[in-house]
Formats: C-alpha cells, sequence, structure tokens
C-alpha cells in the first residue's frame, strides 16, 4: 500500500482526476472529492454574495403551519367514520349518499376517498374507479378561499388525476384523457406542483401509450423520472421509468426497454410492489424476446416481492400461463387462461380480459376449436364497441376478420397471434406503475 | 441548521473548541505555512463524524407532531433561504413566503417522503421558478434542476447545501486570502495573473492558492464535524 497523498498533491491532481492511487485509496478519494466538492462551490457564484440572511426562523411561518396542520389533523380524523359511512353498501349507493348529505364535503373526506381509492385499484378497480368520482365531486365544489394557499386547487388537481388513472385502468380511456386534462389544467396554476405534475406524468404516459403514441408516453414519464430524481423520491423515479420503458417495449424497442430497467433493478431502496412491478415488465419483455428461462426467473422474483396486488399476482400467472402454452402443456395453459379471463372480467378490467381470450383463441386453434374461438371474437367485439378507443374502427375489423375466418374454419394460430400483435399496443396487459 | 451549524463568529461554542478556527485569522504564507497551524484541535478520543451529506430519513408529514414541524422547519429554512435568495434571487421577504408555501405543500403531501432535504429544495426551486414567472421575468434562472443524470444520487440538495457551508468558509477566511480563491476559482485566472494582481512571484501566488485552498478546507471540516 503507497503512503497517502498530502494535500498539496491532492490539489496539484485537481486537474488531471485520473491517477491510480485516488482510485484505490478510500482516504486519499474521499480527501479529494472533497476539494473537488469545495472549489467547484467556489466557481458559483452564489457563494460570493455576502449580503447576510435573517438567520432566525420566523415565528409566524412556525405557528401558521402549526395551525394547518392541527386543522388537516382534526379535519382528517373527523374523515375516517364519515369515509366509512359513505362507502358502505354496494358501490350503486355511494354517490346518492354523498349527493344527500352536505356533510361529508371536507378537504378531509377528499384525502381519505383518495388514499381508498388508491388502496382498491389493485383489488377491486370498480370501486377504486367509483370512489374517484365521490372524491372529485367534493373537490370541485370545494371553497378556496376556507382552505389556506392552494390546499383547495391542489386537493382537486390530485382528485382529477386519480380519477383519470382509475378510468384508464377500467378501460375508459377517452374520459380518462379528459380527467387527465382537468389534472394538468388545475395543478398548472397551483405554486408548488412540480411533484404533484410529476405523478400526473405517469398516468398520462401509460394512457399515451394506449393509444399508441409511444414517443409522447415516453417522454412525459421522463420529465417525471427527472422531477421525482431531484425530489429523492426513488420509487417514484422507478415507476415513472417503468412506465417510460414499457411505452418503449410496445413501439418495438425491446432491448432498449430491458436494458434501462435492468439498470434500475440494480437499485437500492426500492419498495417491494414498485420492485414486482418492475420484475413482471421485465420477465414480460424477456418472454417476448423468447428467452423463457429469463423471465421465468423474474416472474418467480416478482412473485416473491409481490404484496397485496391482486392485479400483479394475475398478471405473474398470466405469464406463466403463456410459458405453458409454449411448452406444449396445453391442458394446464387453457385451465390457467380460462380463470384469468374470469378473474379479470371481475375486476372489471375488460382489455385483459380480451387480451387472455386471445391466448386461449390460439390453444383452441392447436385442437381445432373453432367455434370456441368464434365466442371469444364475440367478447372482444363487444367489449371495443364500448370501450371507446380512438383506434375503435380498425380493431374491429381486425376482429370482424378473426370472426369470419373462426366461421369458416379457416383461423390459423398465426392469425390470432397477428391480432394480438395489432392489438399489443392498446390493452393495458402491463404491470402499471401506480401514479398515487 | 441543515449541513451547518449556527455558526456565528462572535459567538464561540465552548464544548466544541472552535475559536481557533472561527477566528478571523491572518494569513501568513511565509516558509511555515505549507505547515498550517491546524485549526479546530479536535478533541481527544473517538474521531468526529463529519457531515458531509447527511442522509434524510423517510418522513409522513401527516404523522408529523407540531413540535417535529417546527424542527423540520428550522432544520431547514436556512438552506431553502439560500436556495431563494442566492440561486434564485429572489429577495429575503419573499423568499419567507414561498418557504411558507413550500413547507404547506409538503404538509399536504399524502405520501412517505422518502428524502424531506431533497424534497423541499427541490420543491423550493419549484417555487422561486413559479415566482419569477408571476412576476413575468424573461430572463434565463438557473438550470441546474434539469441537470441531474446520477440516478442513484440526490445531487441538488448536496449541491447547494455544500454551497451554503463553502459561503460560510469563506465568510470566516482572511480578506487576502478569498480574494485569492476568488481569483483562482470563480474568475479563472492562472497562477500567472493572481501573481501579477498580487504583485508577487507566480511560485508565491502558486503556494497562495494551495494554502488559501487547504485553509477554506480546514474551516470547512471544522464547521461541519459533528461531536458525538
Amino acid at each position: 500500500m503507497n503512503a497517502h497523498y498530502d494535500d498539496d498533491a491532492l490539489i496539484a491532481l485537481l486537474d488531471t482526476p485520473d491517477d491510480p492511487h485516488i482510485a484505490e485509496c478510500a482516504d486519499c478519494r474521499a480527501s479529494f472529492e472533497e476539494y473537488q466538492a469545495v472549489t467547484s462551490s467556489l466557481g458559483d457564484n452564489s457563494v460570493w454574495n455576502f449580503r447576510p440572511l435573517n438567520e432566525e426562523p420566523n415565528r409566524q411561518t412556525i405557528a401558521n403551519l402549526q395551525s394547518f396542520a392541527s386543522a388537516m389533523r382534526a379535519e382528517d380524523e373527523a374523515a375516517t367514520p364519515l369515509v366509512a359511512e359513505l362507502l358502505a353498501g354496494p358501490r350503486e349507493e355511494w354517490m346518492p349518499r354523498l349527493l344527500a348529505n352536505e356533510k361529508y364535503r371536507t378537504a378531509g373526506v377528499v384525502r381519505a376517498l383518495m388514499e381508498a381509492s388508491d388502496k382498491a385499484i389493485d383489488v377491486m378497480p370498480p370501486d377504486a374507479l367509483e370512489i374517484s368520482a365521490l372524491a372529485t365531486e367534493i373537490a370541485d365544489k370545494l371553497d378556496p378561499k376556507m382552505y389556506p394557499s392552494d390546499t383547495v386547487m391542489k386537493l382537486r388537481g390530485n382528485a382529477w388525476r386519480d380519477r383519470g388513472y382509475c378510468l384508464y385502468r377500467c378501460s375508459h380511456f377517452a374520459e380518462s384523457t379528459r380527467a387527465l386534462n382537468v389534472s394538468n389544467q388545475i395543478l398548472s396554476e397551483v405554486v408548488v406542483a412540480d411533484y404533484d405534475i410529476a405523478r400526473l406524468g405517469i398516468a398520462r404516459a401509460v394512457l399515451e401509450r394506449s393509444f399508441e403514441s409511444f414517443r409522447s408516453a415516453s417522454r412525459i414519464a421522463e420529465r417525471s423520472v427527472s422531477t421525482f430524481r431531484s425530489h429523492g423520491d426513488t420509487n417514484r423515479m422507478v415507476s415513472a421509468a417503468l412506465a417510460s420503458a414499457q411505452a418503449k417495449w410496445k413501439s418495438g424497442s425491446s432491448h432498449e426497454a430491458l436494458n434501462d430497467l435492468l439498470a434500475l433493478s440494480a437499485l437500492d431502496a426500492v419498495d417491494a410492489d414498485t420492485q414486482s412491478r418492475l420484475f413482471i415488465t421485465v420477465a414480460a419483455i424477456h418472454r417476448d424476446l423468447g428467452d423463457e428461462e429469463a423471465a421465468i426467473t423474474y416472474f418467480t422474483q416478482a412473485r416473491f416481492a409481490n404484496g397485496d396486488s391482486n392485479c400483479n399476482e394475475l398478471l405473474i400467472q398470466w405469464s406463466i400461463a403463456i410459458l405453458l402454452s409454449r411448452v406444449g402443456a396445453g391442458d394446464q395453459a387453457e385451465k390457467a387462461l380460462l380463470q384469468l379471463s374470469k378473474s379479470f372480467e371481475a375486476l372489471g378490467l375488460y382489455s385483459e380480459a380480451v387480451q387472455v381470450g386471445l391466448n386461449l383463441a390460439e390453444l383452441y386453434l392447436q385442437s381445432g376449436r373453432h367455434s370456441s374461438v368464434e365466442v371469444v371474437c364475440r367478447r372482444a367485439i363487444d367489449f371495443y364497441t364500448r370501450g371507446g378507443l380512438s383506434m375503435t374502427e380498425r380493431v374491429l375489423t381486425a376482429f370482424g376478420y378473426l370472426h369470419e375466418s373462426a366461421r369458416q374454419r379457416r383461423t390459423t394460430p398465426a392469425t390470432v397471434r397477428e391480432v394480438r400483435r395489432f392489438l399489443s399496443g392498446e390493452a393495458i396487459v402491463l404491470a402499471l406503475p401506480p401514479s398515487s | 441548521m441543515g449541513l451547518t451549524k449556527s455558526i456565528n463568529p462572535h459567538r464561540r461554542v465552548a464544548n466544541e473548541r472552535k475559536a481557533s478556527v472561527l477566528d478571523q485569522e491572518t494569513l501568513e504564507v511565509s516558509a511555515s505555512a505549507a505547515g498550517v497551524t491546524p485549526p479546530a484541535a479536535e478533541p481527544a478520543g473517538p474521531q468526529p463524524q463529519r457531515r458531509t451529506a447527511p442522509k434524510s430519513r423517510p418522513v409522513d408529514p401527516k404523522q408529523l407532531s407540531n413540535t417535529e414541524i417546527e424542527v423540520l422547519y428550522i432544520e431547514h429554512r436556512q438552506l431553502l433561504l439560500f436556495v431563494a435568495c442566492r440561486k434564485f434571487q429572489i429577495e429575503q421577504s419573499e423568499a419567507e413566503n414561498l418557504i411558507q408555501e413550500v413547507f404547506l405543500s409538503f404538509l399536504q403531501t399524502q405520501t412517505r417522503i422518502e428524502n424531506v432535504r431533497a424534497w423541499l429544495v427541490a420543491a423550493m426551486c419549484n417555487a422561486s421558478r413559479h415566482h419569477w414567472r408571476s412576476v413575468g421575468r424573461v430572463e434565463p434562472l438557473p438550470d441546474d434542476y434539469d441537470n441531474q443524470s446520477d440516478p442513484g444520487t440526490h445531487s441538488l440538495a448536496d449541491k447547494f447545501a455544500m454551497q451554503m457551508t463553502v459561503q460560510k468558509v469563506l465568510g470566516y477566511m482572511h480578506p487576502k486570502c478569498r480574494e485569492t480563491l476568488r481569483l483562482h476559482y470563480f474568475d479563472g485566472r492562472s497562477a500567472g495573473d493572481v501573481a501579477k494582481e498580487m504583485e508577487t512571484t507566480n511560485r508565491y501566488a502558486e503556494k497562495l492558492i494551495h494554502n488559501c485552498l487547504k485553509r477554506a478546507r480546514e474551516i470547512y471540516n471544522s464547521i461541519t464535524v459533528v461531536h458525538r
């Protein structure tokens, strides 16, 4: 081991930083980096402004903040029983109950509803959707003058973001676009909202991808990545990066997407849920690239990391079913896919249910069951007719063609695969990053 | 108080024994200058830890008590004020209002904040930009905010905290030493130019630059050290 460099040697090296001893010796590297940090700061004009800044904390600011926090705590506490009461019974009763009584109309109730919708989105999406409708209904009618600063506008913008995301998850794409636009319009007027706008960015990115606007999706998501990074929020940064990578993947840049995600998977301090979504996406890309072994490895890791998310678990089961069909275990794959189709429908995730139907159609055709393929196509046509997608016409044309060819017993697995590829940018079918 | 402790040059903190560092000093760049007297006499025993870039702990703003809110405000106010006033050239009175907006926004965040300092600094940049947009400023604002490429770090807050500390360091240095560092590291003048400016030899100017930088680091270390 060489002796440590003295200060003069370290200072002399500031202009030529590639030194082998600095690279090897942790002590010298630490001292060297400290010199670098000091000299770098000396180059910034802010350090040369010696006009004194008032160091005394402002007592009035402290009092204002404490008063705001106390009021918010009291309101949140009061909201807990109100929300339990509001969300009692079947969801069809919730909105009439809200409209019948003014007592639910507080910012605290909006916050509690957003929390409830966040919890419900991966477990029972239609419930989350209805809860988000309650939140926007209240937030829209709160009087901004009753709360300090931008409280109401910030809350309203976030409630609409939440609403837009829930609409998207339940495949109401056109309505989702409108909701996210409302959110964006409100938040752009708020003084401190970059963080909220970045959260909105994740929802906008996944929605853009559904409309096959891959470049725009990736650009919006990258902006969110940058904001979350500067706010020190690693989990949301990964979520935004996931949205960006999924857009790249769906636009055909699978390897680029995979590299982006693998770089993220090395990060520490990512929570289990985000990690699970990350692994599911990595596994699905490997699966699409034909690397079944890597796909299974990542799906297994995803399952270990997965928490209470029904949707993530279903996505894992789905990918395993696809892998089973690829390795010739047709019966097992069919059983799993039928169950998955029912589960997705029960959760209101019709877009996923249709995609699972196409996987089933491929299996049916391998054993010549054309009439079953017809059923799958009829259900898909029904979904897309109701779904309000921008490209409904061409999607319906594709399914109409598939249905007709099945009726005439001319459909092949290759035809189904072609339709599935045709629809790949449209359905959700991904481990979505949460936008909340 | 952010990265640095409260360091009023006229107020000595007895138990930390830093008087010699915090006093204005007389620069002696003679033959003995290379062996500058060690500044802060650090107490014997276990090595004190340096607070170079403390990791901010995760916080759930909803769970904060009023006392904790006060502590967080006091801990971060100086850095946020530095960001607004020094990086964005906002008047102090207006900056204090923006700090309040930042904290109100922080308290409303219905999610756990992983790194409070990074969050607050980024929000302060956001508020400062919004302030200038609202008054119609057209000159470019600092672009630090978007210039981070390392996904694993939260360097913006660290960088601003470092700059704030170095500003304090300069405040404790001898004017001649400060001027030397300004000429070389801020104005980008060579040692030869510094020599001409100071009417001395190149060799002496080089030595002066080295010694002043060493002194700056010594003071930096002294004011960021945490005795336990």
